[in-house]
């Protein structure tokens, strides 16, 4: 095997190439070596196989140009440019000895993996889904998954619990590695533990790093993820110039952590000055119809007042013409039996003036006949008279006692021969004397 | 002629009343013993009538001002 080793050694020493091969497996040994299994495929088949070393002196060089994206690039199933030579180990083997990893290279390979991954979300129609889901006007529960002790989560924190309009959020913190190997098992177990509650918004927090940093927010199982997700998530990965599959696949993307805060604040801001313009809005609006239906009230009641007033003036018009034709109606009524009465006592007067007339006439004409009557009863008397008297003077006392009779008197009056007391004086009259006799008593 | 006592009447009874009296009257249809009566039903119409516009009139300005417009 020396044999072997030589002509190796011989041909080969000193001849170093450039490689392009993928990791298939990777140690870190203790003693500061590296161990690599190497494979080169082809149509997803292995077409080749080869081991390889990075020796501790070039391990540290390799960490130094690489920094931070050392464990990034040199990881199991990357792809890398490497540059190497042949060595032939009796005890070993062959074995390729690399001396230097090409970081463009590596780069490069992140980003033909990055829009592997773009294109196969794209075609899954999945890349979308995230962006439908709609984003409430204000948000105020949150969920972040970041790292707790990196610069990033702290200006995302300290941005939007400081804000200038002292808004307050609910913010569960869902604490991830945010690089690293682990960081992609995590931040997908707290996306499905997330998805289990009801948030407003998902952000996805990470300071700047090196693109190698920021490649687990590469992964296509994140990305799924996301596009699972029941809430808005919001990305705030990196520095300005990143942008991950993980901002393709967010509802929103923003350039750093304290732009999201910014944008959770701004919503919040424009959400109050919306709802402060609408109720200025609605305030004035509301001012402006009620002067306006005061105005038509005012109009109305007058004209109510008005209508109202015409409406008792019309009437009280037709109730005195009313009551004036009434009036006049009831006096013609009067009148007219007035005058009907008045024919009436005319007629009756005319009838009892005749009746009077012929009274009258009759009257005389009794009176007339009266008035002859007693002339004639008059003149008869008259002469009964005279013949009385003549009689009278024939019969008078003197002419009786002329004729030698005597008149007896008692107590002055003419005694007719009724019975007397005995020795009553009875007075008898002469001619020319008085004689005074008693009586004696009646001779039958 | 019905005589209604005045407090059940509405405006409008009343008014009626008052034309059937008015053209009672024109046509003849009221004798003298009951032209008094008739008339004092006409006048106690007519006050009432009057009564009522005018309490209507003040009741409708007092609203209105109530309402302080």
């Amino acid at each position: 095997m020396n044999r072997v080793k030589t002509i190796i050694d011989n041909n080969i020493d000193g001849k170093y190439f450039w490689l392009k091969v993928e990791i298939t497996s990777i140690n870190f040994h203790r003693s500061g070596h590296t161990y690599i299994e190497l494979a080169e495929n082809s149509n997803g088949k292995t077409v080749a196989k080869c081991k390889a070393i990075i020796w501790n002196q070039n391990t540290a060089q390799i960490r130094e140009v690489l920094g931070q994206d050392f464990s990034n690039i040199l990881k199991k199933g990357n792809e890398i440019l490497c540059y190497a030579h042949i060595q032939f180990d009796t005890a070993h083997g062959f074995s390729l000895l690399i001396t230097d990893i090409n970081l463009e290279f590596a780069v490069g390979q992140i980003e033909k993996k990055r829009q592997e991954t773009l294109d196969r979300l794209q075609k899954e129609g999945i890349i979308d889904l995230n962006k439908e889901i709609k984003v409430p006007l204000v948000i105020s529960n949150i969920a972040v998954i970041a790292s707790e002790n990196t610069s990033g989560y702290q200006d995302f924190i300290k941005n939007i619990q400081d804000n200038q309009y002292q808004y307050t959020y609910n913010l569960d913190i869902f604490s991830s590695a945010v690089q690293g190997n682990a960081a992609e098992l995590e931040i997908l177990k707290k996306l499905k533990t997330i998805n289990k509650q009801k948030y407003d918004c998902v952000v996805i927090i990470r300071g700047g790093g090196s693109k190698m940093d920021l490649d687990v927010f590469n992964s296509y199982k994140i990305a799924k993820q996301i596009s699972k997700m029941q809430t808005a998530v919001f990305s705030g990965i990196g520095h300005e110039t990143d942008i991950t599959v993980i901002d393709f696949a967010a509802n929103q993307a923003f350039k750093t952590p304290t732009e999201v805060s910014n944008y959770i604040v701004n919503k919040s801001y424009d959400f109050e000055q919306k709802i402060l313009r609408s109720y200025d809005m609605i305030y004035e609006k509301y001012q402006n119809l009620l002067a306006r239906k005061f105005g038509e009230l005012v109009l109305n009641t007058e004209g109510i007042t008005n209508a109202s007033k015409g409406f008792t003036r019309l009437r009280r018009g037709s109730l005195h013409t009313l009551m004036n034709r009434l009036t006049a109606s009831a006096s013609h009524l009067v009148n007219e039996e007035k005058n009907t009465l008045s024919a009436i006592n005319q007629e009756q007067l005319q009838q009892s003036k005749r009746i009077l007339n012929n009274k009258e006439r009759l009257i005389k004409k009794q009176l007339e006949m009266l008035g002859l009557r007693v002339a004639y009863l008059i003149n008869n008397k008259k002469a009964y008279l005279s013949n009385s008297l003549i009689l009278l003077a024939s019969s008078s006392p003197k002419t009786i006692l002329k004729k030698g009779f005597t008149i007896p008197r008692v107590n002055g009056n003419a005694y007719s021969g009724e019975p007397l007391k005995k020795d009553t004086i009875i007075k008898l009259e002469f001619k020319d004397s008085t004689i005074l006799t008693k009586y004696v008593k009646q001779e039958n | 002629m019905e005589n209604k006592p005045i407090s059940k009447l509405t405006y409008e009874d009343a008014s009626k009343e008052l034309e059937l009296i008015l053209e009672n009257l024109r046509n003849d249809e009221v004798s003298i013993d009951t032209l008094e009566k008739v008339v004092t039903r006409a006048a106690t119409l007519s006050k009432f009538c009057q009564d009522k516009l005018r309490n209507t009139e003040q009741k409708v300005q007092g609203i209105i001002e109530k309402l302080g417009l």
